[in-house]
C-alpha cells in the first residue's frame, strides 16, 4: 500500500456514493489512481479506480473508462470482475472493481519465487482468462507479475488484474519516463516497443513473467534502450528451468510472434498435452529452442529493419524527456484523439533526432541542457519510442515530428507547457507566461514543419486563454485544437467571438470555449432553493443524481409569496448554471396557502387529480379558473393504486379558511373501502355538486363569491388512518388546521401516504 | 359557501347573540377595555369562592375550593360573565373577518391587565352530539385565542382555550336557543 498524497483524487475515509468508504491507496499510474475502499452496505472490499482530476472532463478518457468499464462482460475467476463507472457530484469518474486479497506474483517474485509446478498452475489459470479476454478481442498489454494476485495465496486461483486504461492509448506511453522504464517493459514483448501488440504480446509477457517468477529474479532489459533493443530480441535463457515449464516458455517468448503460440487456447492445449505425455520422458511436445543462428539472424534482421526504416508506429511523444518530479509526466498528451494509434511519420523523411529538453528553473533562467550521453538512459525511451533511433546529434535544433505542445490549465488547477518550442526566446516567454499564471513548463526546443508565424501565433492564443478557469491548447504541428469552460458568460462569448474564424495566423483548428460548469451538481442548487423559498419548500424536477449536465434544463417546482421571489431564484440560478436553461413550474401564491404550504406535512403526489366542470353545464374546465357567480363542480379522480386507507378533501379559500370537503358532519364517510364499494381501478366521485342538488346537505354547492377572489387550493390527503382523531368543524381556520396536522406531520398517527393539490381561480366578469 | 371567496349554499350564518333571551347580559364587544378590567376584577374576587367540589363526607374543603384548575370550567353569575358576540357560521370554526374588529377591545383589556391568565371559553347549543359540541366549541375557543395571540399579541400563556360544549347555557330553559353558543372570558387565576 501506498501513502496518501496531497493531489491524490481521493484520501482514506471519503465516502462515495454514500456507499465506498476509502481505505487505501494500492497505487497510482498514468491518468489514474487505484484504491481499496470499503462497500459499507455489504462489508465487502472493493477495488476503485479513479480518473485522475484533471481528465474527468475529457470526452477522450471518459470513453476509455468507458471501454474499460466493458471488461466486465469477462466473466471468469481469472479475471478481475469489474462493475460499473460512477460519477462523484463533483464530477469526478470511478471505475469499482472486486478487490481481490492475496499476494501479487510480484511479491512472489521478491520473496524468492515459485516451484515450477505452481507455476504451471498459474500459467493454465492466466491463460483461460486470457482466452476469454482475446475473444472479445481485449489485450491486456500490460501483464507483468504485480498484475496477477493469487487469490487467497493460491496459484490455481490466479487473476489477472488491471486491464489498464493504458492499454487503449500508446502502448506504454506514460510508462517510459525516467524510473519506470525499467519496471515496465521488463515483461514487454519485443513487438510492443514498436507499436505493435496482439494477443500474442499478451503470451510472451506471460512467459517472461512466469520465468522470472521461477528465478525470484527480474529480466535483466539493460538500461537504456540500446541495451533493451538488444535484448529483447533475444530468445528468453530458460536454462534450468525444469519440463515442462520450461519448453512452454521458449514457446511463449519467442522473439518472432509468428514462432510463438499463436493464441492462448494453443497455449492450453499445449499443456494439456504435456501433461498426458508427462510420463514419457523422451516425448518431445514442445518445439525445440531456436539455434543460436537462428537468433542472431532474427536479432539483425528486427535490428535493421529499425534502423534503415522509420517504425511503423510512432506514438505522440511523451513529455520530453528531464527527470521532471511533476506529475506531468503521469499524463500523456493525448492528441486530438486518445485512442488512436498516433500519427505516422510522412515517408521518406529524415529519422529526427531527439529532441533538446528546456526546463524552467524556479529562479526564472532558462536552462538548456546538453545531450550529453549520461542522459541518453532517461532521453533513449522517449527517443525510442518516438521513432528517434538515431543517436548521432546535430548542432542545429533535432527535428520534433509530431511537433506537439499542450498548454493547459485542468480543472484541477494544475497549469503547465508542456512540449516544443522553436527557439529559446520564445520558449523563454511561453515560460514566463506560465510562471506569470502559477504554472510550469517542460519545454524542449526543437524544429519542425510548423509555420514561421507559429510560435508567435500559439504564444497570443494562449494570452487569450490565460485567465479562463480551465483550459487546454494541444498543438500537433499547425494544427491546434482549444478547449475551455469558464462560469463567466462575457468572457464566453468574447472568446468565442474572437475565434469564431478559427486560430489566429498559421494555426488551423477551432477554437470550443464552453460556458461551464460542465456538471452541475443538485448540491449546489440545494441551498439556493431553501434560500428562495418563502411559501412552503420548493425542489428540483427529476434531478439527474450525477448532476445536470451542459445545457441541461433545470425544473423547479414548488410556490412562491411573490413572483419577484421567483425572478430572484431564477437569476440565482443562471448565476450558477452556465448554459444551462432554469425553468420554473411554480405558482405565486396568497398568504393563506403559503401559511399551508409551509405549515402542513409535506408528503409525494399519490396521483390523484381534480377534474373541475360547472353546476349548470356540461364540459370541464381545465383551467380551473371559475367567474363571479358560476358553480364549480369538482370530482376527484382516484388512482386504481389507492384502493384502501382514508382520503380527506379540503378547500384551502382565499381568505384563509380551510373548507373540510370530505369528510364532514353530513359527510362523514371517507375510507376508500366505502367509497370504492368494491370498485376497482381509477374511478371518480363528486367533490362539490351542481346548486340544484343541494338540497341534500350531504352534497355541498360552491358559487363564486365577488367579495374575495384569487387563488384556493383543493388539497387531497390520503392516509392510512382517518386524518384526525375526531371530526373536524366543516370550517375552520388554516391555523387550526395546522396546529393539528403540523404537530404530527406525515409519520403521526393517521400515517400520510400522499398529499395531491390542485388551484382553484376565481376571477371578476 | 363562504362569504369570502365563495358561497357554500347550504351553510346558514348564524350569530350567537342573535336571539332576544339574552338582552340581560352586556355584550363585551361594546364595552371599554376599563369596563372590561372591571368585570374582570370582579370575577377574580368572587371566582374563588365558587366551591364545586365536596370532599366524602359532605364537608367543604376550604383548601380545595380555594383551588379551581385553571383549565376548567367555573361558572361565573350571568351578571359578571364577560361574553362576546362573535358569529360562527353553523359548523364552523373559522373565525371571519367581520368578527374580527369585536376582540379588541378585549385584546385591550387582557394586554393592560395584571391577572395572569385568562380562560376563554366556547359553549355551544344542545343541537348535535354532546362530544362534537365539545369539539366544536374547544376549536371556536382555540380559535379566538390563536387570533388573539397572532394579531394582539398577547403571550400565549396568558390565555386559556377550554370547549364545555353544551353544559352550561345560558338560556337553560330552551337548550337549543342561538343565545347559547357563545364564546366567555374569565379570570382563570
Amino acid at each position: 500500500m501506498t501513502d496518501s498524497r496531497l493531489g491524490d483524487t481521493f484520501k482514506p475515509g471519503d465516502l462515495l456514493n454514500n456507499t465506498y468508504r476509502i481505505e487505501a491507496i494500492l497505487g497510482r499510474g498514468g491518468t489514474s489512481e487505484v484504491y481499496k475502499a470499503r462497500n459499507e452496505i455489504s462489508n465487502r472490499f472493493v477495488a476503485i479506480k479513479a480518473l485522475k482530476a484533471e481528465f474527468s472532463g475529457d470526452e477522450g478518457f471518459l470513453t476509455l473508462m468507458r471501454r474499460e468499464e466493458e471488461i466486465r462482460e469477462i466473466r471468469h475467476d481469472a479475471v478481475v470482475r469489474y462493475s460499473e463507472n460512477h460519477r462523484t457530484p463533483d464530477g469526478k469518474i470511478y471505475l469499482v472493481m472486486d478487490y481481490v486479497e492475496g499476494p501479487g506474483l510480484d511479491v512472489v517474485l521478491a520473496r524468492g519465487g515459485m516451484a515450477a509446478d505452481d507455476l504451471l498452475a498459474v500459467c493454465r489459470r492466466v491463460a483461460e482468462g486470457l482466452r476469454l479476454a482475446h475473444a472479445r478481442r481485449i489485450v491486456h498489454r500490460d501483464l507483468s507479475p504485480d498484475n496477477i494476485i493469487l487469490r487467497g495465496g493460491f496459484p490455481q486461483e490466479a487473476v489477472i488484474i488491471d486491464f489498464g486504461i493504458a492499454k487503449f492509448t500508446q502502448p506504454g506511453a506514460h510508462t517510459v519516463v525516467g524510473n519506470e522504464f525499467a519496471g515496465k517493459y521488463a515483461y514487454a514483448a519485443p513487438e510492443q516497443l514498436s507499436g505493435d501488440t496482439d494477443e500474442r504480446s499478451d503470451l510472451y509477457a506471460l512467459g517472461a513473467l512466469l520465468l522470472a517468477t521461477f528465478r525470484g529474479q527480474q529480466p535483466d532489459i539493460g538500461t537504456n534502450p540500446s541495451d533493451l533493443f538488444r535484448l529483447k530480441a533475444l530468445p528468453l535463457d530458460t536454462t534450468g528451468v525444469p519440463e515442462p515449464l520450461k519448453g512452454l516458455i521458449d514457446r511463449m517468448c519467442r522473439p518472432d510472434p509468428a514462432e510463438r503460440f499463436q493464441s492462448a487456447a494453443d497455449l492450453l492445449q499445449a499443456m494439456d498435452l504435456a501433461q498426458t505425455t508427462a510420463r514419457d520422458p523422451n516425448a518431445t511436445i514442445i518445439a525445440p529452442r531456436p539455434v543460436a543462428k537462428n537468433a542472431s539472424v532474427e536479432q539483425a534482421s528486427l535490428a535493421s529493419g529499425f534502423l534503415t526504416s522509420p517504425p511503423p508506429s510512432v506514438p505522440p511523444p511523451t513529455f520530453p524527456a528531464t527527470a521532471s518530479p511533476v506529475p506531468a509526466h503521469t499524463a500523456p498528451p493525448q492528441f486530438l484523439d486518445p485512442g488512436s494509434s498516433g500519427s505516422k511519420p510522412a515517408p521518406g523523411k529524415t529519422s529526427p533526432r531527439p529532441a533538446m529538453p528546456v526546463r524552467k528553473s524556479s529562479g526564472g533562467g532558462l536552462v538548456v541542457a546538453s545531450l550529453a550521453v549520461a542522459v541518453l538512459g532517461l532521453l533513449g525511451a522517449f527517443a525510442y519510442l518516438g521513432g528517434f533511433l538515431d543517436m548521432i546529434l546535430p548542432a542545429r535544433l533535432p527535428i520534433a515530428d509530431p511537433y506537439a505542445l499542450i498548454v493547459e490549465r485542468t480543472e484541477a488547477g494544475v497549469v503547465r507547457a508542456v512540449g516544443y518550442m522553436p527557439s529559446p526566446e520564445t520558449a523563454e516567454q511561453l515560460s514566463q507566461i506560465m510562471t506569470g499564471i502559477g504554472g510550469t513548463a517542460e519545454l524542449t526546443l526543437a524544429s519542425g514543419e510548423i509555420a514561421d508565424t507559429w510560435a508567435a501565433d500559439v504564444l497570443s492564443v494562449i494570452n487569450q486563454l490565460k485567465s479562463v478557469e480551465s483550459w487546454r491548447l494541444a498543438v500537433n504541428g499547425n494544427q491546434a485544437m482549444v478547449t475551455g469552460i469558464t462560469l463567466d458568460r462575457d468572457k464566453q462569448a468574447r472568446l468565442q467571438a474572437a475565434f469564431v474564424n478559427g486560430l489566429p495566423g498559421g494555426l488551423t483548428g477551432s477554437a470550443n470555449i464552453q460556458l461551464g460548469p460542465l456538471i452541475l451538481p443538485v448540491s449546489v442548487l440545494t441551498p439556493l432553493l431553501t434560500k428562495a423559498a418563502d411559501c412552503g419548500p420548493l425542489t428540483l424536477l427529476a434531478p439527474p443524481v450525477t448532476g445536470y449536465p451542459n445545457h441541461a434544463t433545470i425544473t423547479v417546482t414548488g410556490s412562491f409569496a411573490e413572483a419577484k421571489s421567483g425572478a430572484a431564484l431564477q437569476d440565482a440560478i443562471a448565476s450558477v448554471a452556465g448554459d444551462r436553461t432554469v425553468a420554473l413550474q411554480t405558482d405565486v401564491l396568497n398568504p393563506p396557502l403559503c401559511q399551508a404550504a409551509t405549515g402542513l406535512p409535506t408528503a409525494p403526489s399519490g396521483g390523484f387529480s381534480f377534474r373541475f366542470g360547472f353546476g349548470d353545464r356540461e364540459g370541464d374546465n381545465a383551467s380551473a379558473r371559475y367567474l363571479v357567480g358560476e358553480n364549480p363542480v369538482i370530482d376527484l379522480q382516484i388512482p386504481a393504486s389507492a384502493i384502501d386507507g382514508y382520503i380527506s378533501v379540503l378547500a384551502l379559500d382565499v381568505s384563509g379558511t380551510v373548507i373540510h370537503l370530505l369528510p364532514n358532519l353530513n359527510r362523514p364517510e371517507n375510507s376508500l373501502t366505502a367509497l370504492r364499494g368494491g370498485v376497482d381501478g381509477p374511478m371518480t366521485i363528486r367533490i362539490t355538486y351542481p346548486l340544484a342538488e343541494n338540497t341534500d346537505p350531504a352534497r355541498i354547492a360552491f358559487v363564486v363569491d365577488p367579495a374575495t377572489l384569487g387563488k384556493s387550493q383543493l388539497v387531497v390527503i390520503h392516509s392510512a388512518a382517518p386524518l384526525f382523531e375526531q371530526m373536524r368543524p366543516t370550517q375552520e381556520s388554516i391555523g387550526g388546521l395546522i396546529e393539528v396536522l403540523g404537530k404530527t406531520g406525515a409519520d403521526g398517527p393517521s400515517r400520510i401516504r400522499s398529499i395531491d393539490r390542485a388551484l382553484l381561480i376565481t376571477a371578476a366578469r | 359557501m363562504k362569504s369570502c371567496t365563495l358561497v357554500c349554499t347550504l351553510l346558514a350564518t348564524i350569530c350567537l347573540f342573535a336571539g332576544s333571551a339574552f338582552a340581560e347580559t352586556k355584550d363585551a364587544s361594546q364595552l371599554t377595555p376599563a369596563e372590561l378590567q372591571a368585570l374582570f376584577e370582579s370575577q377574580r374576587t368572587r371566582g374563588l369562592v365558587i366551591a364545586p367540589a365536596n370532599n366524602a363526607d359532605g364537608q367543604v374543603n376550604p383548601d380545595q375550593t380555594a383551588i379551581v384548575p385553571a383549565d376548567q370550567y367555573a361558572k361565573v353569575d350571568a351578571d359578571l360573565q364577560v361574553n362576546v358576540r362573535i358569529s360562527f357560521d353553523f359548523d364552523s370554526a373559522a373565525l371571519k373577518v367581520s368578527e374580527k374588529g369585536k376582540l379588541t377591545s378585549l385584546c385591550q383589556a387582557v394586554k393592560s391587565s395584571d391577572i395572569p391568565v385568562f380562560r376563554i371559553v366556547g359553549h355551544t347549543d344542545a343541537s348535535g352530539s354532546a362530544s362534537y359540541n365539545q369539539n366544536l366549541s374547544l376549536l371556536r375557543a382555540e380559535e379566538v385565542k390563536r387570533y388573539m395571540v397572532a394579531e394582539c399579541g398577547i403571550p400565549e400563556a396568558k390565555l386559556l382555550a377550554v370547549g364545555v360544549g353544551e353544559d352550561y347555557p345560558v338560556d337553560a330553559a330552551d337548550p337549543r336557543a342561538d343565545a347559547n353558543r357563545r364564546v366567555e372570558f374569565q379570570v382563570a387565576s
